[in-house]
């Protein structure tokens, strides 16, 4: 015992003594590297260089181990211990009192001190990593992290600074709960799944005669979640508290066939095979959950079906980002006016037909007819008879019309552009020499011209090019400006004229004025194409 | 034999919603409601009931050919497939119809004859009003339902739970009052002249002499002294002299789970204090608010009331033992104590 308490003692000291060294290290360490990371950005180069990135994440986990040897961390651990108990607490049964007050400091002793070592081994290191990644984000990001919008006012200091910070172990803890609790809606995937394959028919007519029933009254929409609540929820709950004694008796093997399944399955010869490899799936996965051995292989599958799952809900957001930002962004302007057209015009034919069509009996009786159509064994046959009666002939008719009745004629944007013709005197005050064509004016204040380079520019005018999305109207030319006057005095110039031109003691130049047209805006982007 | 035994439990499994698919069944129910509607309907040249009949038409057909289909197939594949069934396939299936009739005969409620004639009695109009308001088709699939569910683990469920009421037990035992015909007991307090006069604990004794002309304090004191409190009355001599009755009120308390026991007793049942007269239980004051009232002609034997040990019993009152259990709700001790008249 003596010598950790020594070692502690000479932590102390020294954090004591070096505090302010360290801080004033902390300071600069994390200025310089914010300032090398700001310089890297202005320069637009792609990503950072290595070496800047090797320094920050250095700098950070030295920063983070100086900030772990301070000792005021006691904030966490509070709200830490305060989440773990409340939770563990709910589990315990009130019926049984060995369970209430099982966890008496009196019984088990040296367990709980295990625990606890435990506990404050994976607070310290939860710690360490935590004020790493938090100082290195520091150092990406030099900016604070933009707020989310709150429900409810937080009510103290540490709520605040729970939601604010980003914390690596947090993060990772959550997704580890996460895909251990997810196993039920993947369970309800998959019953869906089952439902609408016909993989278990009994279940797939069960589901169309409630959709029926909800169809022609909306009221059980709200009727059924509680009659689900209550006898799908509760009453399992009670029964497994209090068994209704009934035994049920194992079944080697289920004689006698029922007609419907059978008929759902296709197959009323006696031979017939249901689905097996499915029947096989089901009932392995029950066996291990009622084993609930297999603890490993559930939260791995679990993590396999997170995954997947995550990969299929990005793409269901890409494809709705396209139709957000393609379809209804007008990115193809003659199939969004379609669209467009199209939507309106079922808006007002539903608008003026509904109340003459007796709804819950057209989509009671379509949704019975396309569960029927998806049914495997008869999609492949309606298939076929499709597949033969279809022609080509149709979809020529409609790619005709489509190429010549949306007529894009809106007339374009116009805008001017200006270049600045630069000529630099020559030997003699009356020989001008061309210098270059630029976009700037290029006078004394000018930046370029401060540091002695030449302006950005070309040598000839068929080199320039117009501004991004514009193109130069073909019907114009570059013109001259001669109303020296006016574009000098807007911009300030006090200089002396000569002609068109606007002369100083270096330089003098004239402005070109071009037309430039665009059809349309570019559309827009989500956030993070803009980079 | 064997097919047969098969089908039944089928059927039976069917009827308690105790099979693997309970959509099945669910679907089986519909159909049957479907053909009960059929049956109930109007004839009506109407495109909606035209096809509610065919609906109807259509699931009857449908029922009669599965149930057809689900015996040919059992018997084929009892006769084509695999092995012929062992005495344990055979004995398991037999115990499985048991078992499930036994349950069925335990749920069902127990109608004799008399409350049956009561119940038909109570419900007529009930039933005449009912068919006032819904139609007889909407009666009839109701009832169908009601059938078919009664034995599902739901409908049990939701007995059992709605029996943890305190509502629907008070309405149940005032409906079994008014059948049984008897007015509660327990509206009067019963006093002293009546328990006495009612009292089942009646003993005669015979007296010496000498104790024969004492009065008052004395003669109390020396009938103490010959009949010890803890001594039973039955081992004495039978005599004219003496009449001594042993008052029995039992006091009742109940175990709630907030307060544990107290006296705070259900509506429907035994009072705080109760006492018997007659084989019934009726409702009593206190021991101590009793002997504030005069006893007329007799006298207080014993200086107090003594206590007996709680017995412990179940929440309908029957006796499970001298120590609290989970299963124990109620208990009762019994306050005794002597009145003695002698005669002259």
């Amino acid at each position: 015992m003596s010598a950790p308490r020594k070692r502690e003692l000479m932590k102390t000291y020294f954090t004591k003594r070096y505090e302010k060294v360290f801080d004033s290290l902390m300071v600069a360490d994390t200025t310089a590297a914010v300032a090398t990371l700001v310089n890297g950005d202005s320069k637009k180069s792609s990503g950072l260089p290595n070496l800047e990135v090797v320094h920050g994440v250095a700098s950070s986990l030295f920063n983070a181990s100086l900030e772990k040897l301070k000792p005021n961390r006691e904030r966490e651990n509070v709200t830490l211990e305060k989440s773990t108990e409340s939770s563990d607490e709910f589990w315990r049964d009130e019926n049984f009192k060995q369970e209430l007050y099982s966890d008496s400091p009196a019984l088990c002793t040296e367990l709980d001190q295990n625990q606890e070592v435990s506990k404050l081994e994976a607070k310290t290191r939860q710690h360490f990593i935590d004020i790493f990644v938090e100082k290195l984000i520091a150092k990406m990001v030099p900016e604070k992290l933009p707020e989310r919008e709150r429900l409810f006012q937080p009510n103290s200091e540490d709520e605040i600074f729970a939601g604010q910070t980003v914390s690596a172990t947090k993060l990772t803890q959550n997704l580890k709960d996460l895909t251990a609790k997810m196993g039920g809606i993947f369970e309800a995937q998959d019953s869906v799944v089952r439902l609408l394959t016909w993989r278990n028919p009994s279940g797939t007519v069960t589901m169309l005669i409630l959709l029926t029933m909800i169809f022609f009254n909306p009221m059980y929409l709200i009727i059924f979640p509680m009659l689900y609540i209550m006898y799908v929820m509760m009453v399992p709950g009670y029964m497994r508290r209090h068994p209704l004694r009934r035994t049920l008796y194992p079944v080697r093997k289920a004689i006698g066939k029922s007609l419907l399944i059978d008929i759902a399955n296709g197959s009323i010869p006696i031979n017939s095979k249901p689905p097996r490899n499915v029947d096989q799936h089901r009932a392995d996965s029950e066996s291990e959950r009622g084993e609930n051995v297999n603890n490993g292989a559930e939260l791995v599958a679990n993590i396999r079906d997170f995954q997947n799952s995550t990969t299929s809900l990005l793409s269901i957001l890409s494809s709705l980002e396209r139709f957000k930002y393609g379809t209804t962004g007008f990115k193809d302007e003659r199939y969004s006016t379609l669209v467009f057209l199209a939507y309106f015009i079922g808006f007002c034919m539903l608008g003026l037909i509904s109340p003459f069509v007796n709804w819950s009996l057209i989509i009671s009786l379509a949704s019975w007819f396309g569960m029927l159509v998806i049914h495997p064994k008869l999609l492949p046959r309606l298939k076929k008879i499709v597949n033969t009666n279809a022609d080509c002939h149709s979809k020529k008719i409609i790619k005709d019309s489509e190429k010549h009745d949306v007529i894009l004629d809106e007339p374009p944007e116009v805008r001017l552009v200006e270049v600045f013709e630069i000529y630099e005197r020559g030997i003699t005050p009356r020989h001008w020499d061309f210098f270059k064509i630029s976009n700037q004016v290029f006078d004394l204040s000018d930046k370029y011209r401060k540091l002695q380079n030449p302006p950005p520019g070309v040598a000839d005018l068929s080199e320039v090019l117009p501004p991004k999305t514009w193109s130069f109207d073909e019907n114009s030319k570059w013109e001259v400006d001669y109303d020296v006057e006016k574009w000098s005095f807007e911009r300030g110039l006090m200089l002396p004229k000569q002609n068109e031109f606007l002369v100083d003691d270096m330089f003098k130049r004239r402005r070109l004025t071009r037309k430039v047209l665009r059809y349309a805006n570019p559309i827009r982007k989500p956030s993070y194409k803009y980079k | 034999m064997y097919p047969l035994l098969l089908i039944a439990d089928a059927t039976l499994s069917n009827l308690m919603w105790i099979c693997e698919d309970l959509c099945l069944p669910f679907v089986q129910l519909v159909m049957v409601l479907m053909v009960v509607n059929f049956l109930c309907e109007d004839v009506l040249i109407d495109i909606s009931h035209i096809f509610q009949f065919w609906l109807g038409l259509m699931s009857l057909f449908f029922l009669a050919f599965s149930v057809v289909y689900y015996m040919l197939t059992l018997y084929q594949d009892l006769r084509y497939e695999s092995e012929p069934p062992t005495v344990d396939d055979i004995v398991i299936v037999l115990e499985s119809v048991v078992d499930k009739l036994t349950t069925i005969q335990h749920e069902s409620l127990y109608v004799n004859k008399k409350r049956a004639l009561q119940l038909a009695v109570l419900f007529t109009p009930l039933h005449w009003g009912l068919i006032r308001i819904v139609s007889i088709k909407n009666y009839c699939m109701g009832f169908t339902l009601i059938c078919i569910l009664y034995h599902s683990n739901w409908f049990q469920c939701t007995i059992k739970l709605f029996w943890r009421l305190l509502l629907t037990r008070t309405a149940y035992y005032k409906l079994e009052e008014f059948f049984d015909g008897k007015l509660p007991f327990w509206m009067k307090p019963v006093d002293v002249s009546k328990a006495i006069s009612n009292s089942e604990h009646i003993y005669q004794m015979a007296l010496p002499h000498d104790v024969k002309i004492l009065h008052g304090c004395k003669l109390q004191f020396q009938l103490q002294k010959l009949f010890p409190w803890d001594k039973n009355l039955h081992d004495y001599e039978v005599g004219d002299d003496l009449l001594i009755i042993e008052l029995e009120i039992d006091e009742n308390q109940r175990k709630w789970q907030a307060d544990g026991w107290i006296a705070r007793m259900l509506p429907y049942e035994r009072p705080k204090y109760s006492i018997k007269i007659g084989g019934d239980i009726s409702m009593c004051n206190s021991p101590w608010q009793l002997q504030e009232s005069s006893l007329k002609d007799w006298s207080w034997l014993d200086d107090c009331w003594r206590p007996t040990t709680w017995y412990y019993s179940d929440s309908n009152w029957n006796f499970k033992g001298l120590h609290d259990s989970l299963e124990c709700y109620t208990r009762k001790r019994t306050w005794k104590r002597r009145v003695y008249y002698l005669r002259e």
